[in-house]
């Protein structure tokens, strides 16, 4: 029997193409009854709700370890966060009040959950009205048990399925055994849902917010959906699935030849090679930028080790760390940007707490001018670590030549007391800095004589050129790589670095996005630095691309006026490869 | 009883994890606590009360300790809102 086709729309949340059978996790309702109690039970079932409550947290707690145990960092925080909800002295006051009233404790937990949903609901920031959600999670799992009305169960989901539900909390999320999901389809949620977040971190198609979805599919009927545009179909015609699966297969070929590609040579079709580098945290991410086909290190951020203590690392414990990182780069280059915090990186005891504009303040170079000892710290550590690989020297927010020469001298005071120490270092290490600020961008020939190497910042120096705050949501339009006046200013920078005989990289957010990737080869971008995993996709990408095409690309970029229309052109582009 | 203002200056603000902590570290302590933004106060051993606040990267927040261990918890807190992580460039 042929089934009815019927499309359905949400919204996409997390991208991929999955066909299988439907498992609907039946939500039984839960429809406390208006039970007055007798006074004489009341405080009886007060008692008994306190215990209820305690098991209920340690059941979070114990979930919350086995999450975290298995590494779902992300789902962890979340439940962190509900259990510090649940353990609210306002629940307890709230439901115990009622209960005194004479209300049943199922009802006094509904109306309770609901009241603090509310009010959170009336917020005006959205984020804190999401935050209702974490509440009804919370108190849904609180009445279940009340009402001793099991969770959600997976225990049917024994063969790869797309799970679709009303709702799923951050609680049954960590219970789901993701190895038999395909998707995810929840009637309600948003992108920005910890359903959403924790689906693209597991690689799992997602759509949420389809209304009434739950009405119109049973467990064991056909789904296909496509999590990047939102759409799925129930009971799906050949024609779809034909479809969905060549667009599957297009994608899954192209991932497999990003992996094939990653040890061939980063270089266009027609032979003008670049390097493609990783952006590191620490010795820990060297592994996984190696197996990505790094050649190099472009931006290794030192501050990891500085945050969230109360103590500044101390030069043995620097030394080790870039030790690390240089040796397991096994003779390929790394950039160690110097101590990058101020801004919206605090450290106790350092960076001013009473800043009006902290980007526009005590930040990058110029706080480690100003805090000489915790420079010199670093600097040290950096020089003794290079004698293990080829290690360069980054100064972040650099503005103007003083502060270059004034660093350099520390650096050069730090050479000759290691030289009297007797103490090995490389007599010879690069330095460089980061172009993030339109000062610098504008004087690269002025500064070229000073520095070895230059690397584009871009997420501050697209902040910084369009004045607009990168972390501000109501400004996110704004925030716009596409905008003329940014992307003529990296152009312009990278001329008058060749001019001068000076490299330039990129370490920003732009570098591992393929949209730009043809028109920063045209401006002659000599080093691509990014995230491990965008660095296959990049280097498929550019060897199939030509030197003499993305010179035209970028001409005709540099040449447009409005960012809609370098969007439109970019898009393009990429989807055609010139 | 003593008191404090603090800037709130890790980029997500006082949310989740973060606020968690807070009300775990304020909770640790016999004394009573407060948090005041824009002229709203609320317990500082409420999690959900401390949400409500919507403390955002930028906001100020002071702090009210009163009782046996106002010192001590007032030295706490502070130092847990100056080292909470910020986020990746």
């Amino acid at each position: 029997m042929t089934m009815t086709e019927l499309v359905l729309e949400g919204i996409g949340a997390a991208a991929g193409i999955a066909v299988g059978p439907a498992f609907c996790l039946e939500a039984p309702k839960l429809q406390p009854t208006g039970e007055i109690l007798a006074a004489a039970a009341i405080a009886g079932v007060s008692e008994e709700f306190l215990t209820v409550w305690g098991q209920t947290v340690r059941e979070l707690e114990e979930l919350c370890r086995r999450t975290a145990s298995r590494g779902g960092a992300e789902q962890a925080d979340i439940l962190t966060a509900q259990i510090s909800m649940l353990q609210d002295p306002m629940w307890r006051e709230s439901v115990i009040a009622k209960i005194t009233a004479g209300k049943n404790t199922a009802w006094a937990v509904q109306a309770t959950t609901e009241e603090l949903a509310r009010s959170f609901e009336s917020m005006s920031d959205p984020y804190i009205r999401e935050r209702a959600a974490d509440i009804r999670d919370v108190g849904e799992r609180l009445l279940r048990a009340v009402m001793k009305v099991p969770v959600a169960s997976f225990g049917d989901l024994r063969e790869p399925s797309i799970v679709v539900a009303a709702n799923l909390s951050a609680a049954d999320m960590a219970q789901l055994d993701f190895a038999n999901v395909l998707g995810l389809v929840l009637e309600t949620g948003s992108k920005t849902s910890h359903t959403a977040i924790i689906a693209r971190g597991q690689g799992i198609a997602a759509i949420v917010g389809v209304n009434g979805i739950s009405g119109k599919v049973g467990t064991g009927d056909e789904i296909a959906m496509d999590g990047s545009t939102g759409r799925l179909w129930v009971h799906p015609s050949e024609t779809v699935l034909y479809a969905l699966r060549s667009k599957s297969e297009q994608e899954s070929l192209r991932q497999r030849q990003c992996a094939a590609e990653t040890a061939l040579p980063s270089q266009t079709a027609d032979g003008h090679a670049v390097i493609l580098a990783a952006n590191v945290g620490g010795p820990a991410d060297i592994a996984a930028a190696l197996e990505q086909g790094a050649a190099e290190v472009g931006l290794f951020r030192t501050e990891f080790m500085f945050l969230d203590r109360r103590e500044l690392p101390d030069v043995e414990e620097q030394f080790d760390a870039y030790r690390a990182v240089v040796e397991a780069m096994a003779g390929k280059p790394v950039i160690v940007r110097t101590l990058d915090v101020g801004g919206d990186k605090m450290l106790p005891g350092i960076t001013q707490n009473k800043e009006e504009n902290p980007f526009l303040g005590v930040r990058g170079i110029r706080l480690c001018l100003a805090n000489p000892e915790v420079f010199r710290t670093q600097l040290t550590a950096i020089l003794r670590a290079s004698v293990y690989g080829r290690l360069k020297i980054m100064f972040p927010m650099v503005t103007a030549i003083d502060e270059i020469v004034e660093a350099k001298a520390i650096l050069q005071e730090i050479e000759a007391a290691l030289r009297a120490q007797k103490i090995a270092f490389d007599p010879e290490i690069p330095v460089g800095i980061m172009v993030e600020v339109p000062a610098a961008a504008l004087q690269i020939r002025a500064f070229a004589p000073y520095v070895d190497f230059f690397s584009i910042g871009t997420n501050d120096l697209l902040q910084y050129t369009l004045a607009v705050d990168r972390g501000n949501p109501c400004l996110s339009a704004l925030y716009d790589p596409c905008h003329p006046a940014f992307l003529s200013l990296v152009a312009q920078i990278i001329r008058d670095a060749h001019a001068a005989g000076r490299p330039v990289g990129m370490c920003g957010e732009l570098a591992g996005d393929p949209r730009f990737t043809l028109f920063l080869l045209g401006v002659g971008l000599d080093e691509f630095s990014m995230s491990p995993t965008a660095i296959p996709g990049i280097n498929y990408f550019l060897r199939r691309a030509t030197l003499k095409d993305a010179q035209a690309h970028a001409v005709q970029v540099l040449g447009m006026e409005r960012s809609e229309e370098i969007h439109a052109y970019l898009q393009q582009s990429e989807q055609t490869g010139t | 009883m003593i008191e404090k203002s603090v800037q709130i200056n890790n980029r997500t603000g006082l949310h989740a994890r973060p606020a968690s902590k807070f009300v775990q570290e304020a909770s640790r302590f016999r004394c009573e606590i407060t948090l005041s933004k824009d002229g709203r106060t609320v317990n500082a051993k409420s999690m959900i009360s401390v949400l409500s606040l919507g403390a955002n990267c930028g906001a100020t927040l002071l702090i009210r300790t009163s009782g046996v261990d106002e010192i001590s918890a007032m030295d706490g807190l502070v130092a847990l809102l100056e080292t909470l992580p910020g986020e990746e460039q």
